[in-house]
């Protein structure tokens, strides 16, 4: 059970940190290869692969595959994560992993849209298959209440850290929102 | 030892263009991206709840762009090219239709005090020659045939937080 803040000031630096519920495996990355029409051997030849990165790896901007929570597990069957807003209301809400300080965030301020400015993701340690990922979640740099062509809204940066199993830096990813009310 | 292109530092210089890459973009590009990277946000692939939310159809996630993207410059630097960074600037949304085309050119290269051989490039994504996103990417190279690959670099030896910031405005030069 996660305590969210419940004044602005306390939403600034507040984090969440969570396992993965996916791990790296080969299918996932061949239909990330498939989408994007990458033969780089890294991702999938064993002999290529093993003599540069020690095996197959992730490909590197592939971080959200391997971190983003099901809708719907088996594993917790209770909880759904319901983007449309139509789901019964016995469902309890999914984590929204990796962007659940985002989405919560949003909620508390009642600021349905959000556009994406900006992102910047630097890369550290590579994915190799059967690594799993722990995500640490957070908000910072939430702005003042502004007005522009979009709406009324704020801005802030949401930054997430990856680490694998052992610890390790894998990734740092900072999206950068306007978050906003359409004028009426 | 594996037959495969390995672009080293000492053949590069600022000013050089990159091969560019086109992609004629559909609703299957659209969807099959946001399936891989697994992102079921609805405007990359519901098109009647995108034109609710005020945009023009489905489009691309920042996710598949940056798979685009990773393969533009793997492309070219061969597998032992090591990302370091992306920084995007989002401006316009690539939508089904489109022509994608992604087109970079080496802006600076400079090495760390690890020896570490760093080229930076500043890449475009249009569709249909109207500009949708700009990108700067750091990417690692081998200084020369037969010097370390920078996958070999672990923590201690692999500096990206000591990188210097990315030009403000990011993007290649026309």
């Amino acid at each position: 059970m996660i305590s969210y803040p419940t004044t602005l000031a306390d939403w600034e630096g507040f984090q969440i940190e969570r396992v993965a519920e996916v791990c790296v495996e080969q299918s996932l990355i061949d239909a990330w290869l498939e989408a994007v029409r990458d033969g780089n051997p890294l991702y999938w030849d064993e002999a290529v692969a093993a003599e540069i990165t020690g095996g197959i790896i992730a490909p590197t901007p592939a971080t959200l595959t391997f971190a983003s929570s099901y809708r719907w597990s088996p594993r917790r069957p209770e909880e759904i994560w319901d983007v449309h807003g139509v789901e019964s209301a016995a469902y309890k809400p999914a984590l929204r992993l990796p962007m659940e300080p985002h989405f919560a965030l949003k909620d508390f301020t009642g600021l349905r849209e959000g556009i994406v400015g900006g992102i910047d993701a630097e890369y550290y340690e590579p994915l190799h298959l059967g690594d799993r990922l722990t995500i640490t979640a957070g908000i910072r740099d939430i702005g003042e209440l502004r007005t522009n062509k979009l709406g009324t809204g704020r801005n802030w940066v949401a930054e997430v850290h990856y680490r694998n199993q052992r610890g390790e830096l894998v990734s740092i990813e900072r999206y950068k929102f306007f978050c906003y009310n359409r004028e009426a | 030892m594996g037959t495969y292109p390995a672009l080293t530092a000492d053949r590069v210089k600022a000013g050089d263009r990159l091969p560019e890459l086109r992609v004629p973009v559909t609703a299957t590009t659209v969807v099959q991206g946001a399936a891989a990277s697994r992102d079921w946000q609805p405007q990359h692939h519901d098109a009647g709840w995108a034109r609710r939310v005020g945009t023009r159809d489905i489009f691309l996630n920042t996710p598949t762009q940056g798979g685009w993207i990773s393969r533009f410059i793997t492309d070219w630097t061969g597998p032992t090219g090591r990302i370091a960074r992306i920084a995007y600037r989002m401006r316009v949304s690539i939508y089904p239709g489109s022509l994608m085309a992604i087109g970079g050119v080496v802006s600076a290269l400079h090495r760390d005090r690890s020896g570490c051989c760093w080229v930076e490039v500043a890449v475009e994504v249009k569709a249909d020659d109207a500009l949708c996103t700009l990108v700067n990417v750091t990417v690692a190279l081998p200084a020369s045939a037969g010097a370390e690959s920078p996958w070999q670099r672990r923590a201690e030896r692999w500096l990206v937080a000591e990188l210097p910031p990315f030009p403000a405005a990011g993007g290649a030069a026309p």
